[in-house]
């Protein structure tokens, strides 16, 4: 593509042939205001709030529809502009509610933001406000107030074209017209969130977040999203300066990040929901045993001294092939990495599981959601799980616990009784050693002898590999909850305490050795960049 | 709903519109016309049902079942009668005329009768401000309302009987002297008639027409200096130059007469189709030559089903008679302004929603369905056969610098003889005015807004010195647009005349893009307000910052419109606007 040099505001820019000026601009540092325009939903032109000068044309031109040509110069900020721009912001106010106070959009509003950068004027307006529907119920994740609405149609082209479900149009005309349900329907397909997010204004707002805590109390960590194979990444938005609000939670909002090699501009909404899962109250916060029917909780030192014994005990008295390990890909790179060298290499447990079975698949569709609920299972693969690494099945593995072949079952992050059904129990009779290590406490928790709570992945700093095969950081957005720990950890402390090597205390050093041993991982670093590195 | 939606027959028609033009949804706007008419309303059920037949999503046929003015989602009555509120209308009495119909039915407006006999409204414009205060009854003009002839239809629909007709003859057109292409003929009443178009050299033109290589006869009709007639003004021999020729491009290309006429104050459009429609047949089959055009689409305003009639009937004729050899399309609209403006139009037809389009591309290129399209005013393309059969030089010479040929005005507001006058382009207004007799009852002339309510109004003075065609009126400050003249006397308040226009902008607006979609109903609203006497200081200074804000800035034309009228009134008559201010 050939490429044209312009001018704007004095910038020497160069732009591919066809490339429009909104986005020239903004590759020179230029940000253009405007609404309807977004780079994955295209220039409708509708708002007109990118006026700019160019150098010989006879009225203001839409920066968002001006194809950029050799020579052009443009004026984002020159007199005539700027007095457009600005009174482009005050015709988006006459008819708004300003109610900035009770709106949570308040603090990441567009209307806000122009209107401090770009218009400040008294409102000239002393005529009555249009009055339309507050508080609509679009579906089970969005609320409307079509008062606030500013037609720039982005959530109506979003359903029309990224998702195509159609659920929105704009409907009735000229400044009656509104954003409304198409007769019907209800906004609840699985990416219908995301107009939350491409809405500039405080029109569409997500109920989970309604009146919870202002958004400029949070902060946001850039992580990914551990819901499926996919690894969309997000910012994890949580409340550490308004502890009382939202409910008292840590973790409030997920958004997702943009990254085009990875998921673009969207999340799904089960993916977007995943922060109620950081401070649910099924975490789990202690380690803990089972002793004479009671569970008593117990310090990690003491837990991995006397499981590392047990552990010892049993494989010398009944065979190492007898213990049983069902990992998962919910797991991390270096969770995955230390669980190797326990069981693999030092306990040379006989029979392991990663891959996901009923228990971690879901619905995938041609847009973001993979069937593999699990963020790592190709890291999981480019370990050796599943290859040189040998995996049983969970059918083969229920058989071989009621025959008595295994006396051991060490569940991480899963839960054999979910699978198991109505056999689970008796195969738990037969078992000698338990070990449930998980985020959440499930059915298996309470049967399990021993109970090692992990952190979750919003509180450690790790990288997974998703489907791609696209190398990605999780990034420490809050502290363990209780004395949860990364699963990495536990995993080194057994080691630790059955006598091996694990010198780690941090997961740095846990990818710079996994990284040096394992092939697939060579050459990669731990600080990855914001969009992930191909293995 | 119990029972099916639909008769069997119904079921046919509606299918028949979705394979009655080359893309299936070019029928729906006038599928759900016809679900609108059977039903009194569109409901929800009909609108999946029309959604699934038409294999469209539903949110873009509601869209299109909200947007447009003639369906309503509330039942209307069985018959619809409709009193035009417009400036000329006004002029003439219209809101009298409504609030009888309010004490004679007992309902208020918009409603239906108990019966679910008759509902009336108030509505933007009618296309017949020659008959203000217009009156229509199901999408047929009536004529001139008055309280009698409002009590005559209500009589006639309780009775099960027709409504009367009292449409004056649209003749006469002026002096007898002076040049005519167009109205010369009018004196015929079968005029619409094949044989009786012939008599006077009808369908000549076209024969000589096709003669011609294309290349000659756009030449041909460059340098005849014809302008488009229907608001714009742009050169007709240049827009068809810009056509790709078929070698460039295998697309077909299409030829679209617009027909929408809706700018208040014109209704020349009407009466030439209704009085002389085979002369738009030739018109458009010289056209569809020179542009080598596959096909031909008429698309009319919704109102004008009378004209549909009379147009459909004569292509029928010429068609028998194998005077058109390309298919020819009669499509109707659903009553929006917007769709008169070429992009929406097309909109209209492929049945969105009227939003107009943001070229480039320009239609030329990139028009209905994608392809090359030429859409062309009903009166430009009428005048073609004079074009042709007088030759280019003459017809420029009718006119006046780059402005050629004659121009059908149409006159109405407080004038003595409202209706159409054809005069050469360069006329002085006066002389049209004069034609038309004058003021009416002899009082003095206050203003005239020259090309319909979009386009500036003129002072007296300004009116007194002002020549009728392109380049003159806009050096005057205002615009041709579509030639309708509206006459103002003394006795107008001319923030009442620029309320009811606004008030029809706003209704018009489509929303689609904000400067006009809020500027049109803000303006809107500080007028009101001023109407109301709770006027303020800074309404007038308001007034006219919202005015030049929204200038210049919209996708189309109607928002500069909107900025234009307004400041035009507020500076050409301020003390109208000053005397409503107080404090």
């Amino acid at each position: 593509m050939a490429e044209v040099k312009l001018t704007i505001d004095g910038i020497s820019v160069n732009a591919h042939e066809g490339a429009l000026v909104i986005d020239a601009a903004r590759s020179a540092g230029i940000h253009i205001p405007h609404y309807c325009y977004h780079p994955a939903l295209g220039n409708p032109g509708v708002c007109r709030l990118c006026l700019v000068e160019v150098e010989g044309a006879p009225k203001l031109q839409v920066a968002c529809r001006l194809p950029v040509k050799d020579g052009m110069v443009v004026k984002t900020r020159s007199e005539a502009a700027k007095k457009a721009q600005a009174f482009s912001v005050e015709l988006h106010l006459v008819d708004h509610p300003l109610d900035c106070p009770v709106c949570d959009q308040a603090g990441e509003c567009l209307l806000q933001d122009y209107y401090q950068r770009h218009a400040l004027h008294s409102s000239s307006v002393r005529e009555d406000k249009l009055h339309k529907p507050k508080r609509v119920e679009l579906g089970p994740n969005v609320m409307l107030d079509a008062e606030r609405c500013i037609l720039c149609t982005r959530c109506v082209r979003f359903l029309d074209e990224i998702t195509g479900t159609r659920e929105l149009g704009v409907f009735q005309r000229g400044e009656e017209g509104e954003i409304a349900l198409t007769p019907g329907k209800r906004l609840d397909n699985p990416y219908a969130g995301n107009v939350v997010d491409l809405c500039p204004v405080g029109a569409l707002t997500e109920r989970d977040f309604r009146f919870q805590v202002r958004v400029w109390y949070l902060k946001s960590t850039p992580t990914l999203c551990t819901g499926c194979a996919r690894g969309c990444s997000i910012l994890l938005q949580t409340n550490p300066e308004r502890r009382w609000h939202a409910g008292g939670r840590r973790a409030v909002r997920i958004k997702p990040r943009v990254n085009s090699s990875v998921n673009g501009w969207w999340i799904c909404d089960e993916g977007r929901a995943s922060w109620k899962a950081v401070d649910a109250p099924s975490r789990l916060k202690t380690p803990s045993w089972l002793k004479s029917g009671k569970a008593g909780a117990m310090a990690w030192e003491d837990a991995e001294k006397l499981l590392a014994a047990e552990l010892a005990e049993l494989c010398r008295v009944r065979g190492p092939e007898g213990l049983a390990v069902v990992l998962s890909g919910t797991l991390s790179n270096e969770d995955l990495y230390a669980a190797k060298k326990l069981f693999v290499e030092r306990l040379r447990a006989g029979r392991l599981l990663v891959k996901p079975g009923p228990d971690q698949l879901g619905e995938e569709d041609g847009l973001l959601r993979r069937q593999a609920r699990v963020p790592n299972l190709r890291g999981a693969q480019a370990l050796g799980f599943g290859a040189a690494l040998k995996e049983c099945s969970w059918d083969s593995l229920l058989e071989d616990v009621l025959s008595g072949k295994v006396w051991g079952l060490w569940a991480v992050g899963r839960d054999p009784l979910a699978v198991w059904g109505e056999k689970g129990p008796a195969a738990l009779s037969k078992l000698e050693l338990t070990v449930h290590q998980a985020v959440h406490a499930s059915a298996f928790t309470q049967a399990a002898r021993w109970v090692l709570p992990s952190a979750s992945w919003a509180e450690q700093d790790a990288t997974f590999t998703n489907f791609q095969g696209r190398v990605q950081r999780a990034r420490k957005a809050l502290e363990p909850l209780g004395a949860s720990r990364p699963d990495w950890r536990i995993f080194g402390g057994i080691l630790r305490s059955l006598g091996g090597a694990w010198p780690h205390e941090s997961p740095e050093p846990v990818f710079a050795e996994l990284s040096l041993k394992e092939p697939a991982f060579a050459g990669l670093g731990f600080e990855l960049p914001p969009e992930g590195a191909s293995l | 709903m119990s029972g099916p939606l639909f008769t069997p027959e119904q079921e046919a028609a509606l299918k028949a519109w979705t394979q009655r033009y080359p893309d299936p949804a070019m029928g729906l706007v006038e599928a759900l016309r016809d679900v609108q008419r059977w039903h009194g309303r569109l409901s929800p059920e009909a609108e999946d049902w029309v959604a699934v037949l038409f294999k469209l999503p539903l949110n873009r046929v509601h869209g299109v079942a909200t947007f447009y003015p003639f369906f309503t989602a509330k039942p209307a009555g069985k018959h619809r009668v409709c009193v035009c509120r417009n400036l000329s209308c006004h002029r003439a009495g219209s809101p009298r005329m409504l609030e009888h119909l309010r004490k004679r039915l007992g309902v208020p407006e918009g409603e239906p009768t108990p019966d679910q006999l008759i509902s009336y409204q108030g509505v933007e414009c009618l296309g017949a401000c020659d008959h203000a205060p217009a009156l229509s009854v199901d999408d047929e003009l009536v004529g001139a309302a008055s309280e009698e002839l409002l009590d005559e239809v209500v009589d006639a629909l309780k009775a099960g009987t027709p409504p009367p007709s009292r449409l004056r003859p649209s003749a006469p057109t002026g002096p007898a002297e002076g040049p005519k292409l167009l109205t010369g003929r009018f004196s015929e009443p079968e005029l619409h008639r094949l044989e009786v178009y012939r008599r006077f050299g009808g369908y000549s033109a076209l024969e000589k027409a096709l003669r011609l290589a294309p290349a000659d006869l756009r030449a041909e009709v460059k340098r005849s200096n014809l302008r488009g007639l229907g608001g714009a003004g742009f050169p007709t021999g240049m827009k068809w130059e810009t056509v790709p020729s078929k070698s460039q491009r295998q697309a077909p290309h299409w030829l679209v007469a617009n027909a929408d006429e809706s700018e208040p104050g014109c209704f020349k459009d009407r009466v030439l189709m209704e009085r002389d429609p085979h002369a738009l047949l030739e018109g458009l089959a010289i056209a569809a030559h020179a542009i080598d055009a596959d096909g031909i689409f008429i698309f009319l305003r919704g109102e004008y089903a009378r004209q549909k009639r009379i147009v459909e009937a004569a292509a029928a004729q010429a068609r028998e008679a194998g005077l058109l050899t390309r298919d020819v399309w009669v499509m109707q609209g659903a009553n929006a302004y917007i769709s008169g403006c070429d992009t929406a139009l097309l909109e209209t037809m492929e049945g969105r929603k009227a939003w107009p389009r943001q070229p480039p591309p320009f239609p030329t290129v990139s028009g209905l369905l994608g392809a090359p399209t030429v859409v062309n005013n009903v009166e430009t393309l009428m005048m073609l056969p004079a074009i042709v059969r007088e030759g280019a030089e003459a017809f420029a010479k009718l006119g006046v610098g780059r402005s050629g040929g004659t121009f059908v005005f149409s006159l109405s507001g407080d004038v003595e003889k409202p209706g159409v006058y054809e005069f050469p382009m360069g006329t002085p207004l006066s002389d049209i005015l004069r034609a038309a007799g004058g003021v009416r009852g002899g009082r003095k002339l206050k203003a005239v807004i020259p090309g319909g309510t979009s386009t500036p109004v003129l002072t007296a003075e300004e009116a007194a010195a002002a020549r009728m065609d392109f380049d003159s009126i806009r050096s005057a400050g205002s615009f041709l647009g579509a030639g309708g003249l509206i006459v103002l006397d003394e006795t107008a308040d001319m923030a009442e005349a620029l309320f009811i226009i606004e008030r029809f902008l706003w209704h018009e607006s489509c929303g689609q893009c904000t400067p006009c979609r809020e500027g049109s109903g803000w303006t809107k609203r500080i007028l009101r307000r001023l109407l109301e006497g709770d006027g303020i200081p800074e309404d007038v200074g308001n007034l006219r910052r919202v005015a030049e804000g929204v200038i210049g800035r919209t996708i189309c034309a109607l928002g500069d419109t909107v900025g234009m009228v307004a400041k035009a009134m507020v500076d050409k008559f301020p003390e109208d606007f000053q005397r409503r201010v107080h404090g």
